[in-house]
């Protein structure tokens, strides 16, 4: 539901962003689409930042110390807009648009449009969102940090509390929008969520148009489409098993579907409730969204500057990555990890780039701005201010069952290397078997990645580009696209190593959209190196 | 990366029509969920949008005057622990929807909710069967466990249990039987007084807590 509250929080986190993007001071010229993208997401991240700090400071804030601080924040977005120098980018020649690319344009424009709609018009919200996400910002809201409400799990009888030391970056959104406005409502802050996807379409559009071949829109028109009409933003399971008929149902309805088909065509999510509702994953309210969005944000920003495709090098750049990247962890404990990902990556493409150098009689192109290493640290200390707050709480929050650092060991992971599930058996409906844990965890990953109707072609294309990268080696390593792939394949050997031993039964895990919502945290990033790689691919290596 | 120019043209001429083409699922759903929105909720309160949805316990008018009376009736802050008293054995197993306690401490707030064990109450559905057997076989609330040594084991723990209440100040109990749907004949109310339960039947409930909190704050209930 939309109500003029939302819309001032919107216009709150959009101008914060501008603030804090102007108090940055970046030289890099930004088409506005990109530019207004980066604002967008950056007050999605800092924002949080700000309210979890000041609510572990004060407590919660309440109407007035909520209304000053985004008078403060709207007020330095407006002047810090004039005077950012996306105003003075030179505009290039563009080609004429083909009929794909106006069909593309269309879909982007409907797709935005329904995202607004989608976000403004579901009725409610499944599991996670409530219970992991909108709790925490009742707290926020009422109570503030640390409070026995998030403490009181340890006895024999104690408060109820799903994930307490799930982060407050979501809950410190919803309190602030509550705050703004009458009073705490996760439904009124529901479209809020939708800024995460389509800030994420902006960043990505304005990314791949600067970077991609001159005055062609395909590749930012591909990748931007690519993410909006991504299934997984909207539901994550079709009305029937098969994908005709899935399709079928989507078109007519899951009725005329049933009717069609018998119920046995019927998914068993689909036969348990209505499948059209939301899911829970991630428009209506839980942390993979939000985290996609800004640490994929994070990591694209910081491997343009770190790629030894580096053209023009902003250190201000640094400074939105790691905001970024910091805002990822504080919606999700899964950004924290990815922070290790993305800095193994970027070390890689640093090491690659220099090999590179030393063999080519051409001078470094590092010579200009930081080096590789002080600007990745310079990253990740902002990313660490910016997720403090957390930071300095989280160690004395109790954790329920997901204390995946401690069970990382070796011991850990040769028992699970060598132990076994229970899981439904394939041969005889209604039998269980045993199966080994790497078996399971590995056909997850690869049931995901294949599972066309929840994502597409996404990680088809992603793998399919990252072959033909190979092919081309100078190419690929030259790119950004190098980076944002290596973090991919990170994330992914992350949580298989997390799922190798998570406490969790896989197979019930995997019926909750595991490991889907894993790898969709990395969804942009393999849409950016995807669409870089087949853009340039064919290329002369120059 | 873009200085070099093009060559041979790129391969995402052919990529994108593919990615326009594969936008029938989504295209798909938001025409069905457009028409169903249009159909069956527009211009529409959202606890009617809510109520219509199939299988979600916790839109369901019982569920929502359960906790409008609790609101209503309570002071904010007040202990209520939640208790199984037994299982629906015609249902089988119990799946996750009957563990509605979650949505009653979500919506319930800033009522306090609490439950035995609350790392399993909290956690995850493979949680939720060694919470159930905790509340069955080591608290014995149903009764069912016989013998000297469950005895002994169950006043040891209802002493810690007792203990516990009593530090956190939890005043009522809300018992109830494990079961996919949700009805008011299966929940019991009780009022913890001098260390025991006191059964308190719904229909008096509201008239007991006005008694008991008469002197004290405001009630809770215009709070969210």
């Amino acid at each position: 539901v939309i109500t003029i509250w939302t819309v001032i929080t919107a216009l709150v986190l959009f101008l914060g962003g501008h603030c804090i993007l102007a108090l940055f001071r970046p030289t890099r010229p930004k088409g506005a689409i990109e530019l207004h993208g980066t604002a967008l997401l950056l007050g999605l991240a800092v924002v949080p930042a700000l309210v979890t700090g000041l609510v572990l400071a004060l407590g919660p804030l309440g109407s007035s110390v909520s209304w000053a601080l985004s008078a403060v924040l709207a007020l330095g977005g407006v002047f810090g807009m004039r005077g950012h120098p996306g105003a003075a980018a030179p505009v290039q020649p563009k080609q004429a648009l083909g009929g794909w690319e106006r069909a593309g344009l269309v879909l982007i424009f409907f797709f935005g449009a329904f995202v607004v709609f989608y976000t403004s018009t579901m009725p409610m919200h499944i599991f996670d969102p409530l219970f992991h996400f909108a709790y925490k910002g009742k707290l926020l809201f009422h109570e503030g940090l640390m409070t026995s409400s998030w403490m009181d799990v340890e006895d024999s009888v104690g408060r109820i509390i799903t994930h307490p030391d799930y982060p407050p970056g979501i809950g410190a959104t919803l309190a602030l929008h509550g705050w703004l406005g009458p009073g705490f409502s996760e439904d009124t802050a529901r479209p809020l969520f939708g800024l995460f996807a389509l800030g994420m379409a902006a960043l990505l559009y304005g990314s791949l148009a600067d970077l991609g071949r001159r005055g062609s829109r395909l590749a930012p028109i591909t990748g931007t489409l690519l993410w909006l009409a991504s299934p997984f933003l909207y539901y994550s399971r079709l009305p029937h098993k098969e994908w005709a008929k899935g399709a079928y149902g989507l078109f007519f309805g899951p009725d005329a579907g049933r009717s069609q088909f018998g119920d046995e065509s019927l998914g068993q999510a689909a036969a348990a409730r209505e499948w059209s509702m939301p899911d829970g994953w991630t428009l209506d309210g839980a942390g993979d969204l939000p985290l996609a969005a800004l640490f994929c944000a994070g990591a694209m920003i910081l491997l343009r500057y770190t790629s030894a495709a580096k053209q023009r090098r902003d250190s201000a750049d640094l400074l939105i990555a790691g905001a970024l990247l910091g805002g990822g962890a504080l919606v999700k404990n899964e950004g924290l990890a990815l922070l290790a990902v993305i800095a193994a990556a970027v070390a890689m493409t640093w090491l690659v780039d220099l090999a590179r150098s030393r063999r080519s009689t051409r001078a470094s192109p590092e010579s200009a701005g930081l080096p590789v290493p002080l600007a990745l640290a310079l990253s990740l200390l902002v990313a660490c201010v910016v997720a403090s707050p957390w930071l300095a709480v989280r160690g004395s929050i109790p954790t329920i069952g997901e204390d995946y650092p401690s069970r990382l060991s070796p011991a850990g992971l040769a028992e699970s290397w060598n132990g076994t599930q229970e899981v439904r058996s394939l041969d005889t409906p209604g039998q269980t078997e045993q199966q080994g844990i790497p078996g399971i965890v590995s056909g997850g990953f690869a049931t995901a990645v294949t599972n066309v109707p929840r994502f597409g072609v996404l990680w088809l294309l992603f793998f399919g580009a990252l072959l033909l990268g190979l092919l081309r080696p100078k190419r690929l390593t030259s790119s950004p696209a190098l980076g944002a792939a290596l973090t991919v394949l990170g994330a992914f050997g992350l949580y298989a190593l997390v799922l190798f031993v998570t406490p969790w039964n896989l197979e019930a895990l995997f019926r909750t959209a595991i490991p889907d919502r894993l790898i969709f945290h990395v969804a942009p990033l393999a849409i950016f190196a995807s669409i870089l790689i087949l853009d340039h691919v064919d290329q002369d290596e120059a | 990366v873009s200085s070099s120019p093009p060559q041979v043209p790129s391969p995402l001429r052919f990529v994108l029509p593919l990615v326009v083409l594969m936008t029938i699922f989504p295209t798909g759903f938001a025409a069905l969920y457009g028409r169903t929105w249009a159909a069956d909720r527009r211009g529409k309160e959202l606890p009617q949008q809510r109520a219509s949805v199939k299988g979600v316990l916790w839109f369901k008018p019982e569920f929502r005057a359960l906790v409008k009376k609790l609101k209503e009736n309570l002071p904010s802050g007040t202990g209520i622990l939640v208790e199984p008293w037994g299982i629906d054995e015609d249902e089988g197993q119990p799946s996750g929807r009957t563990r509605w306690f979650l949505y009653l401490n979500y919506y319930a707030y800033p009522l306090r909710i609490f439950a035995h064990q609350p790392k399993l109450a909290s956690g995850t559905l493979v949680d939720y069967s060694p919470w159930m057997d905790y509340q069955f076989n080591e608290l014995n609330v149903d009764g069912g466990a016989q013998g000297m040594a469950a005895a002994i084991k169950g006043e040891r723990l209802h002493k810690e249990v007792g203990e516990q209440l009593e530090q956190r100040e939890i005043e009522w109990k809300l018992s109830y039987l494990i079961s996919e749907s949700f009805r008011r004949e299966n929940l019991q109310l009780f009022h913890r007084e001098q260390q025991f339960w006191r059964p308190v039947p719904m229909d008096d409930f509201a008239a007991l807590a006005a008694d008991l909190y008469r002197a004290e704050a405001a009630p809770g209930g215009s709070q969210p």
